[in-house]
């Protein structure tokens, strides 16, 4: 509901747009700190306490136990010689001025955290060896390495998040299409589980492709021309993106050396490790479990987190992953 | 802990064997009777209940209270009548006035150390003029006026659905609800907006300029109006888990953009088994990396750290070994063949924690008159010393007990304790390494190293943020994302 005019004190108003401690009040106080400095350097040429070699240059080498100046502007009046002292000193003030700005901004824009207080701030966190550990495992079952994964939880007590039984399966899939037996490849996961492949029409495709480059890859064109016709061809119509690549992976044949055609990548052992890594993570997907180590994802937080952090602060980092050392900031 | 720990940081490697020892002591007292009776007392238990129903793992660091029910002390007078469930709020006069607005803020702020907090009302009734809102107001908030109507208030209004933030006049912004419509507020701290809902759709968000502390508010202002506030002891009706995945995933889907280089989580778990003697572990693995295609080519030019781990391998597995399994004596033996330096001083860390975990073992297996025994000559000098005098009553208490698994010592039995008193071994083994300069690159591994490391970044950077916004759970990562 509108708020009544009628009975409106207006005191909202007089309130309005305060927030608390939002941005907006820090660049007003970084402001109202400049005008201050600025303000400062007006009134230091006469009012501020002379330096001792500013003194001894106004009043020569007076000895004796003359009272100290308090103020520039006393010195001025009592020799009333010199004119361009003062503006000399002005223009020195206002130099140190201006560092002080460029010390104060940093120090308002950026906090300092220092190695000691950082290494204070590491030792207060708790981290469980038990979910090291399961974090340990995690990769070795995300990644295939059954046999280090069994091993590893008996030395350390952890339980792996899936049957380890089913990484075998998975890794032999994984190799067949590695090594290039995509036929074998697609037995060994209808075995597995035939709705893999069912709700999965791209990996189908592409695995089907693959068959097609490795056939194109050993020559044997005619059998090639026959699959990319009759099994290749019809998914293409159900899909663009699946023509395209058909398209793509029969140019294959227009060229008689092949590694060094504009398409030759598709002979490359990446594309059959891409095609191996799709299978894997539909697998893994299958079975209930994420298609991705949780290991790499941390690391990648770890550095966003840093950057993150480095907006508002300067503190020790880890720049180098694989040695994990702190180093110290950049001064 | 931190002042002891702290303390022994800052001394130089002839402390070392005290440093590892009070590091392992420390992790021990964790999880001692103590820590965890510590952290009951500071919730209160009827408090700590009502956070475990809400998810007992991720308020296990971060224990904030929460809004429960409506304050009946501060609310706006004779405007509005709180239900004796402290939970439902009614419009007793005929509105006459725009100072009577019956307003009730929650008994507390919303936490803010988290993704997101949300509540919801209910519209039991819209009454004469359906002027209900719902919205969130600072501690200073004048209590007869809806949420909104003052600065650094915001409020969805139920007659109009406009959004009002501290200005007579509101803005488009959803639709208007009235009598059987439920909706919510919330506060998504990771991009600093508020939102709100009506029947389980978001309608609209804004910017929450105000930094500190906000309440839960709703407000009546016409005849026979009641609305019921739900704090979170009902399940909402809008499905606020998936919000918070979904806004996870944005920033999952951030933070999965950047790069980092090959292998290096390869390089890491390699550094893990190696640091902590899974040596089974390492071989294996080794072997399998060889036979991936492509193969792994790990350049070990991180000569340092590399040999300091590789150190005595063998030997750390074998200790870990007989410690898994309970054989503390063996344990004892194998040290004072190998590396008589660490049993040395009968009085340290390392010599209490094989103790203690000597003692365990003989609990374990029923052998109770051993155990006292075993007690009575090894635990004396350590009661004495005053430092170990809670973790000894711990030990001493499994006697008490028929069951002792069952009991508030019962994590002494657990897999975890054997674990701590291998891992200390393996440190201070670890430690007797000529090249080592400074016994604490033997405490952690590369891992637990980057791991420190991201969650002080996470804190340090809600600090610099009013405290708002979530700390880095390791536990609630391993356990999403799990299917079924």
């Amino acid at each position: 509901m509108i708020k009544n005019e009628d009975i409106w004190d207006g005191e909202s108003d007089l309130h309005g747009g305060q927030n608390e401690g939002g941005e907006t009040e820090m660049v007003k106080t970084c402001e109202e700190e400049i005008h201050r400095w600025l303000k400062h350097v007006k009134r230091r040429y006469i009012d501020v306490p002379a330096r001792r070699c500013e003194q001894l240059a106004m009043v020569g080498l007076r000895r004796g136990r003359a009272r100290m100046k308090k103020y520039q502007g006393e010195g001025l009046s009592e020799t009333n010689s010199l004119p361009s002292q003062g503006f000399k000193t002005s223009v020195h003030s206002l130099q140190w001025c201006l560092k002080q700005i460029g010390e104060m901004w940093n120090a308002t824009s950026k906090k300092v955290i220092t190695r000691e207080e950082w290494e204070k701030k590491l030792n207060d966190v708790k981290i469980r060896k038990e979910d090291m550990n399961k974090l340990v495992m995690n990769f070795l079952v995300t990644e295939g390495y059954v046999e280090a994964a069994e091993k590893f939880r008996k030395e350390s007590g952890t339980d792996p998040d899936i049957d380890l039984a089913t990484i075998t399966d998975r890794m032999a899939v994984k190799k067949a299409v590695q090594a290039g037996n995509v036929e074998d490849a697609i037995e060994k996961v209808n075995d597995l589980n035939p709705e893999i492949l069912d709700t999965n029409p791209q990996l189908f495709f592409h695995l089907q492709q693959q068959r097609l480059i490795e056939l194109i890859r050993n020559g044997k064109i005619e059998e090639a021309l026959e699959f990319a016709q009759e099994e290749l061809a019809p998914r293409g119509e159900e899909n663009q993106s699946f023509l395209e690549e058909l398209e793509k992976t029969v140019a294959l044949l227009a060229f008689e050396d092949v590694s060094n055609c504009p398409v030759g990548e598709l002979l490359d052992v990446s594309q059959r490790l891409k095609t191996a890594s799709e299978v894997n993570a539909a697998i893994l997907t299958s079975q209930s479990h994420e298609k991705d180590p949780k290991l790499p994802s941390l690391l990648k937080m770890l550095i966003w987190a840093q950057n993150q952090l480095g907006e508002k602060a300067v503190f020790p980092r880890i720049n180098d992953l694989s040695t994990a050392k702190l180093e110290d900031p950049p001064v | 802990m931190d002042s002891s720990l702290t303390l022994s940081l800052s001394h130089t490697n002839s402390d070392t064997h005290d440093l590892i020892g009070t590091y392992f002591l420390e992790q021990w007292r964790l999880k001692s009777k103590a820590a965890v009776r510590k952290s009951e007392s500071v919730m209160g238990v009827s408090e700590n209940q009502f956070l475990m129903e809400i998810d007992s793992e991720e308020c296990e660091e971060e224990k904030e209270e929460l809004p429960t029910e409506l304050d009946t002390l501060n609310s706006s007078g004779g405007f509005s009548i709180v239900g004796s469930d402290k939970l439902s709020v009614r419009y007793p006069n005929v509105n006459l006035h725009g100072h009577d607005v019956g307003v009730v803020q929650a008994n507390r702020a919303a936490p803010c150390k988290r993704l997101v907090y949300y509540f919801e009302m209910f519209v039991e009734n819209a009454g004469t003029k359906g002027q209900v809102a719902i919205g969130f107001t600072t501690p200073a908030f004048k209590l007869r006026r809806q949420p909104g109507w003052e600065s650094n208030s915001y409020g969805y209004h139920g007659d109009d659905g406009l959004l009002y933030r501290g200005q007579g006049k509101g803005e488009a912004f959803g639709p208007a609800y009235s009598t059987g419509d439920t909706v919510g507020g919330g506060i998504n701290y990771a991009s600093q907006e508020l939102f709100f809902t009506k029947n389980g759709t978001v309608v609209g968000t804004v910017f929450k300029d105000v930094k500190g502390p906000l309440f839960p508010t709703v407000a009546v202002h016409s005849q026979h109006e009641v609305v019921t506030v739900n704090f979170g002891k009902h399940p909402f009706v809008f499905d606020l888990k998936a919000y918070e995945a979904q806004e996870r995933a944005k920033q999952h889907s951030t933070i999965e953009k950047l790069s980092i280089p090959q292998n290096a989580s390869y390089g890491i778990v390699r550094a893990y088994l190696q640091h902590y003697g899974y040596e089974d572990t390492l071989k294996t693995f080794d072997v399998e990396s060889r036979s991936t295609l492509p193969p792994i080519s790990f350049v070990q030019e991180n000569g340092f750290a590399e040999d300091i781990s590789v150190y005595s391998l063998n030997q750390r597995k074998v200790l870990r070994q007989l410690i898994r399994s309970g054989q503390i004596g063996d344990a004892f033996g194998k040290l004072r063949e190998l590396y008589p330096q660490i049993v040395q001083d009968g009085t340290s860390a390392i010599c209490f924690l094989l103790h203690c975990q000597n003692f365990i073992e003989l609990v374990r297996v029923g052998k109770l008159e051993e155990a006292v025994l075993y007690g009575r000559t090894e635990f004396e000098k350590f009661y004495k010393l005053g430092d170990y005098d809670d973790l000894v009553k711990d030990c001493a208490a499994l006697l008490a007990y028929e069951q002792p698994q069952k009991s508030s010592v019962g994590y002494l039995l657990g897999d975890s304790q054997r674990e701590i008193v291998a891992d200390a071994v393996n440190a201070m083994v670890l430690s007797t390494n000529p090249s080592v300069k400074d016994s604490r690159e033997c405490l952690h591994s590369r891992l637990d190293r980057l791991l420190r490391q991201l969650s002080a970044c996470f804190l340090a950077k809600r600090t610099f943020n009013g405290d708002q916004g979530e700390g880095f759970h390791l536990h609630r990562i391993l356990n999403s994302g799990r299917k079924g």
